[in-house]
């Protein structure tokens, strides 16, 4: 399982858009979110960065499935000595990487604000827990099931824009707790964070039991 | 020791049936597993791996119940598999597959994956996305080989290779059958490949085993007769297995031993063994 996890972690380093979207832009939005906070700019402003930023390291993480059907590889470790659970566990994991790599990005930068004397607040904690947990485990959640489980790649795609487009009104629903950068209701920002790692855990155990007896080819 | 035993296996789909297949592959042989396109040797093949799940039967890969999700992994370490398309990240060089599959297998040997890179002239500063169709192939011939695997399997693993790339590849194999405990499952449509080398051969046509037979006691049992139509006739029919008739006379696949004295038998090579049985079949 763990060449697996080496593999992803690989790749997302060396494929040009997976490298994009969870290495590069993610540092440029961080350092931005940290000159923004020195030289001055509206602190609300900056917290933006802790939306887009988690978010498109939560996708990139996701580029990881599409890329292995791209590549066949999804086939190919099938003939490798990787159980089908070690399949599934090592993309769950991956995911959680990803999620520590944003927490450990965004936390760096909350520090280095405190270092910096810029107030941060309990809301700004809140949106970096919510944000750095939720974006990539609810993709995750959503996601992972339909890439394992799922071979039409019309299906696939429908699919994923409907759910897509659920978590997209989720998601709509939480900023309407947020007002000029700050959440408001914190309490609900929190559970909301809860439910999306229920969804997380539910979702791989799900992943685990129907990949057992799905055919690959 | 066996290396494969599969009985009964059985899977359908919507139009082609894989239909209780049973063969054995004894250990340090070679078996070709014969088939035009759509036979199911594939399918085979991706049944014996658990990348698609068997409807019944049963699978052994070098003793252990490859239903059994976790024997088959441990069998795995054990096994080097070639499918007609290697599926690696396209954005890999040699030393990041060389990384990740010295943590995937416990015996992966990277100075022996970097000397069959050496061997087939591999680029290793090349991504795998960018190498040609026959480097891709030598590339999952040379991690097949890279951590001691004692049987190989092999789907098509020759196909797209140039003539003199398949006879260096065709030397690999019969070095690594040298050990008496290798063994090699290749399946090909190129039937004059696989003669070569194969102790034994099983021939798919359309999802059924016709057979599967030691090449020495085929090439034995059967031959070609050439005589007149008129003779043929006479043959008793459960003899003759497959016959073309021409202009100037028939040719038959006949069993030796019911040609009568007096008419020549001449020998029979795998590949028109084969045309004949799937011809007869149609």
């Amino acid at each position: 399982m763990s060449g697996l996890i080496k593999k992803d972690i690989y790749e997302a380093c060396r494929s040009g858009a997976n490298k994009l979207l969870t290495i590069i832009t993610p540092c440029i939005i961080a350092i931005t979110m940290l000159l923004g906070e020195i030289l001055g700019r509206d602190h609300s402003v900056s917290m933006v960065g802790l939306f887009f930023s988690p978010l498109m390291v939560g996708i990139g993480c996701l580029g990881s499935t599409t890329s292995d059907s791209v590549s066949r590889w999804n086939v190919y470790s099938m003939t490798t000595p990787c159980s089908r659970s070690d399949i599934v566990n090592a993309k769950y994991i991956f995911s959680l990487i990803c999620q520590l790599y944003n927490m450990a990005l965004h936390g760096l930068i909350l520090l280095l604000l405190y270092i910096f004397d810029t107030p941060v607040s309990a809301s700004d904690l809140t949106w970096f827990l919510m944000m750095t947990v939720s974006s990539t485990m609810l993709l995750a959640a959503v996601f992972f099931p339909i890439n394992l489980l799922i071979r039409d790649r019309t299906a696939k795609s429908v699919l994923g824009a409907l759910i897509g487009g659920i978590a997209g009104s989720v998601y709509s629903i939480v900023m309407t707790n947020v007002i000029d950068g700050e959440i408001v209701d914190r309490k609900a920002a929190l559970i909301m964070t809860a439910v999306f790692a229920v969804m997380f855990i539910l979702s791989w155990i799900i992943s685990l039991n129907a990949f057992k007896n799905r055919d690959v080819v | 020791m066996d290396a494969i035993e599969i009985s009964g296996l059985t899977k359908s789909y919507k139009d082609f049936k894989l239909d209780n297949v049973s063969l054995t592959l004894p250990g340090g042989c070679i078996m070709g597993l014969i088939g035009e396109n759509g036979a199911g040797k594939s399918t085979l093949i991706n049944l014996i791996l658990g990348i698609s799940r068997a409807e019944s039967g049963s699978v052994k890969l070098l003793g252990r119940n490859a239903m059994n999700d976790n024997d088959l992994k441990l069998a795995k370490e054990d096994i080097g598999v070639v499918l007609d398309n290697v599926g690696l990240p396209l954005s890999f060089k040699a030393k990041h597959i060389n990384d990740v599959m010295d943590t995937i297998y416990k015996n992966w040997d990277e100075q022996e994956f970097y000397g069959y890179l050496k061997r087939f002239d591999l680029p290793e500063n090349k991504a795998f996305g960018k190498l040609s169709n026959g480097m891709k192939m030598k590339m999952g011939i040379a991690i097949a080989l890279s951590h001691k695997a004692k049987l190989l399997i092999l789907d098509e693993a020759t196909n797209g290779l140039d003539p003199v790339i398949r006879d260096e590849i065709t030397d690999v194999f019969n070095e690594f059958t040298r050990d008496e405990s290798h063994s090699i499952l290749i399946s090909s449509h190129i039937v004059s490949d696989l003669e070569k080398i194969c102790d034994y051969v099983a021939f798919l046509h359309k999802g059924k085993l016709m057979l599967c037979e030691e090449k020495d006691i085929l090439l034995e049992q059967y031959g070609i007769l050439q005589c007149s139509e008129q003779q043929l006739e006479e043959l008793d029919h459960k003899s003759v297995i497959g016959k073309k008739l021409g202009r100037y006379g028939a040719q038959a696949l006949i069993k030796r031993s019911a040609v009568p004295k007096g008419l020549t038998v001449s020998p029979v090579t795998i590949e028109e063994l084969f045309v004949y049985m799937i011809k007869e079949e149609q």
